[in-house]
């Protein structure tokens, strides 16, 4: 059961009202900026960062969270992420979910059954799209890929996801 | 239109994950309004990605609440300068006069005699030294000498060496591909020279970007579907600007450069790419 309806209606616009969407979503926004950047310290500053310009927006859903969060790492990977390099380096995603609390440790392994139903190919083509920013040229480059077959690998990537979360 | 191919054709992935060119985009949107059945396709895509968005979950530290708490009690942007105390610059009293005492008189004398026993000294010293500098100079000027000799041998093999570069780049066989960089290496420039008679290869790079402490660029070929590591590159600049030597893999169709660790791993780090190009 979700908890989105504790949440006031179409305002996020408070203090109260942001404090408590970081309460219910923070700890997506902060694993999909770990996951993205490979960094605590980056993931960290750029969270709050993402919760403060959101008490402005108009859209206030998880979904529009999760987009501000996604262009926030694709902007940081292009500019930032440098400086930070070295801590990246070190830095194992999967092992940080799983000491992170109880929860990340049930989420690492559903994490790791979701991944299990990822062709490998498609899986690694999501991640370069959805957490590492790559353009398809990017992607098809560094794969050696047929030009424009970034798009159906992405498609077979999403219909496994689906499956995985019975959305079809 | 048929829809059904369109929406099975990976276009709108591509559209939710922000991959669609312009065009792409505007037309994405003019079908969804037309169409709600695409609308729908799309909202399903995005709560896929939602929910494996979800999976990825990690309890943020527990200050960070306490940060976005201070955050939210400023405005979104703060004036800096507004906020700032005026520091204001420190002044002499106007109405206290100076005047000379026997005090001031004493310590000029004493500064005075000070500086004309430092100048004798140096004066000494300088005279006794100069015999021994032109000794020194003599033996300096043999040393040179045989110096110049053997930088003249030095730039006979690097003459060899360069005439050897260029028929080498001159050659008919001799493939130049330009690879492209990436969002992160904006103004990089990286050349290859491939030549499959020769079998053998140089690549040329300039303005990589800086490179943090223990990393280093990896250049690597993709050949017959898997990785082969061909140079290391520890500068963002060849060095000197010149071509260099790398590592020839038969059956190279693409490029592609990462960041890593220095002894880092045979596998590259895709997510990591700076440049890439094809031979095709």
């Amino acid at each position: 059961m979700t908890r989105e309806h504790l949440l006031p209606e179409n305002d996020a616009t408070g203090k109260q009202s942001v404090l408590d969407r970081y309460d219910l979503w923070g700890q997506y926004v902060y694993g999909f900026l770990l996951r993205a950047l490979s960094s605590p310290s980056l993931a960290a500053e750029l969270t709050v960062s993402v919760f403060d310009a959101f008490r402005e927006a108009k859209e206030t859903g998880l979904t529009d969270l999760l987009a501000r969060a996604r262009e926030t790492a694709v902007a940081a990977l292009q500019t930032a992420n440098e400086l930070r390099l070295q801590e990246a380096t070190n830095f194992d995603f999967r092992m940080a979910q799983r000491q992170s609390s109880d929860d990340g440790l049930l989420l690492n392994e559903k994490l790791g059954k979701a991944q299990s139903a990822l062709e490998p190919k498609c899986k690694t083509i999501l991640e370069m799209a959805y957490f590492n920013g790559l353009s398809q040229k990017e992607i098809e480059g560094a794969l050696n890929l047929p030009d424009g077959s970034t798009g159906t690998r992405l498609r077979r990537a999403v219909n496994d996801l689906r499956r995985v979360f019975a959305l079809n | 239109m048929d829809l059904k191919a369109y929406m099975t054709s990976g276009m709108l992935e591509l559209y939710v994950l922000g991959l669609a060119s312009e065009k792409e985009t505007r037309e994405v949107e003019r079908l969804a309004e037309e169409h709600p059945e695409l609308k729908k396709e799309i909202s399903t895509i995005r709560k896929a990605l939602d929910e494996y968005a979800k999976l990825h979950g990690v309890q943020p530290p527990e200050e960070l609440r306490e940060k976005l708490e201070k955050s939210l009690d400023g405005p979104p942007t703060q004036a800096a300068v507004s906020s700032r105390p005026m520091v204001k610059p420190a002044h002499r009293p106007r109405n206290k006069k100076f005047q000379l005492g026997w005090k001031h008189l004493f310590a000029l004398a004493a500064v005075l005699m000070t500086i004309v026993a430092i100048g004798m000294a140096v004066l000494a010293f300088d005279y006794s030294d100069r015999l021994a500098v032109a000794t020194s100079t003599n033996v300096e000027l043999k040393e040179d000498l045989s110096k110049v000799s053997a930088e003249l041998v030095e730039v006979k093999k690097a003459n060899t060496n360069l005439q050897e570069k260029l028929g080498f780049l001159a050659s008919i066989n001799t493939r130049q591909v330009r690879l492209n960089a990436t969002r992160r290496a904006k103004g990089a420039t990286v050349l290859i020279y491939w030549n499959t008679d020769q079998e053998r290869a140089f690549a040329q790079w300039d303005q990589l970007p800086e490179l943090p402490e223990g990393m280093q660029y990896r250049l690597w070929a993709i050949a017959r579907r898997n990785f082969e590591p061909l140079s290391d590159m520890q500068s963002v600049s060849s060095p000197a600007g010149d071509i260099h030597q790398i590592a020839f893999v038969p059956g190279a169709s693409s490029f592609v450069i990462t960041m890593e660790k220095a002894d880092g791993p045979d596998y590259p780090n895709l997510s990591r790419m700076y440049l890439q190009g094809s031979l095709n």
